[in-house]
């Protein structure tokens, strides 16, 4: 049945509403976890707010577990859900970048929007500065091209990668987030003030 | 509701409630999916039905005057033919050699990608491979260089009571054969023929990524 968009069910402009609509739902709920406060997504690198790894994670096993099973329904056919191709230097480099800057700023991307939108001035700024770097990547693109290209990959997938079952994937990650889930708590009774 | 509120019990209870669901979703039978091709039939079938398959000469003529970016333009031909005629701008990757990895790296690199031969039908076959194998952004040239050569050199003038878009394509196709083979487009298919079309370009490597990106 899904992904509903590629099985035509709809077209591209009344995609773009679907994805206006989730859009706000996204920053509604990113809102909703406190995420428009730079403070809270900070205290997360003293260990004294692990909330962000926890709403991410939880959302990480809903979304797997929701997918696992309605591939399995015949819901949703997983193999035409859309992947990121992986550049894998780039995208190290990619993501020292933001991890540097979300300590740096204290938000990322998603919530400077979410901040800005609730009209924080730090989440202006970062905005901004975001809009900035984009205009700078744009203009010295040519420059940067053959490492933005380099270490093309295709689409990988754990499961494919190395031959293993997507169920035991499944399972890992959810243990994985359980263990973490687990050290979170205890890391912020441990940092608590 | 904050979390922390949460009692420890009912911690423990949610963590075991989803590793529950995770090790039943273990029984799924899905290993069978992992050989299974990228894109199901039902796709294929429906976008050529949606005639999603294709460009007519308009259309590819229409975005080379646009200098759509990204476009590339790949004659499946072999060599030989290539060399006596091609259209202006196009690359030869033949029939045989279009699954290389190169060859499929350049086809993702390209923001779209327009696949040319004598009439269409080779085409059209190795758009139905591509497609199966999940590439988007290609598509076929309708007809094929046999229907590119017929519509620019030798335009049906509309009658003169047609509507103003009907003279407007025909001027447009008067024009584009003007450029594409000199005169006045006119009788010129001789340049078929003729091999004065330059040597084959050496094939060159687009920069940038494919426009089609989707996710975030």
């Amino acid at each position: 049945m899904g992904p509903l968009y590629k099985m035509g069910l709809f077209g591209e402009q009344t995609s773009f509403v679907f994805a206006f609509l989730i859009g706000i739902a996204f920053g509604f709920w990113l809102e909703r976890a406190g995420f428009a406060s730079g403070l809270k997504l900070a205290l997360q690198f003293y260990f004294r707010d692990m909330s962000v790894l926890k709403v991410m994670f939880t959302a990480i096993v809903v979304c797997m577990l929701g997918l696992s099973y309605f591939n399995w329904m015949g819901w949703i056919d997983c193999t035409q859900v859309y992947i990121n191709p992986t550049y894998l230097w780039p995208q190290l480099a990619g993501g020292l970048v933001m991890g540097v800057g979300f300590v740096i700023g204290g938000y990322c991307p998603g919530t400077c929007l979410v901040a800005t939108a609730t009209g924080k001035i730090d989440g202006m700024a970062y905005t901004v500065g975001a809009l900035a770097g984009m205009f700078t990547f744009a203009e010295v693109f040519d420059w940067l091209a053959d490492f933005y290209n380099s270490g093309a990959m295709g689409t990988v997938l754990i499961p494919q990668q190395f031959g293993i079952p997507r169920g035991y994937v499944v399972v890992a990650v959810v243990i994985m987030a359980l263990l973490m889930f687990w050290g979170a708590e205890r890391l912020e009774r441990r940092f608590a003030k | 509701m904050n979390l922390r509120n949460l009692s420890a019990d009912a911690k423990v209870l949610g963590g075991l409630g989803i590793l529950l669901l995770a090790l039943i979703a273990l029984l799924n039978p899905e290993r069978r999916d992992l050989h299974r091709p990228p894109v199901s039939p039902e796709i294929v079938a429906g976008a050529i039905e949606d005639g999603a398959d294709h460009v007519t000469a308009d259309d590819l003529a229409h975005m080379m005057v646009d200098k759509v970016p990204g476009l590339l333009l790949v004659d499946l031909r072999a060599p030989s033919d290539y060399a006596s005629f091609h259209i202006d701008g196009s690359i030869n990757i033949p029939l045989p050699l279009l699954f290389s990895e190169d060859n499929l790296a350049q086809l993702h690199a390209a923001g779209s990608t327009v696949l040319i031969s004598t009439g269409g039908a080779h085409a059209a076959q190795a758009w139905t491979l591509l497609r199966a194998q999940g590439m988007e952004n290609v598509v076929t040239l309708l007809g094929g260089l046999n229907y590119w050569m017929n519509v620019f050199t030798n335009p049906n003038p509309p009658p003169e009571t047609a509507a103003d878009p009907e003279v407007a394509t025909f001027e447009f196709r008067r024009a584009v054969g003007a450029h594409l083979f000199g005169g006045a487009g006119e009788a010129v298919a001789a340049a078929a023929v003729e091999p004065t079309a330059p040597p084959v370009a050496p094939i060159q490597r687009p920069k940038k990524r494919g426009k089609g990106d989707e996710g975030c």
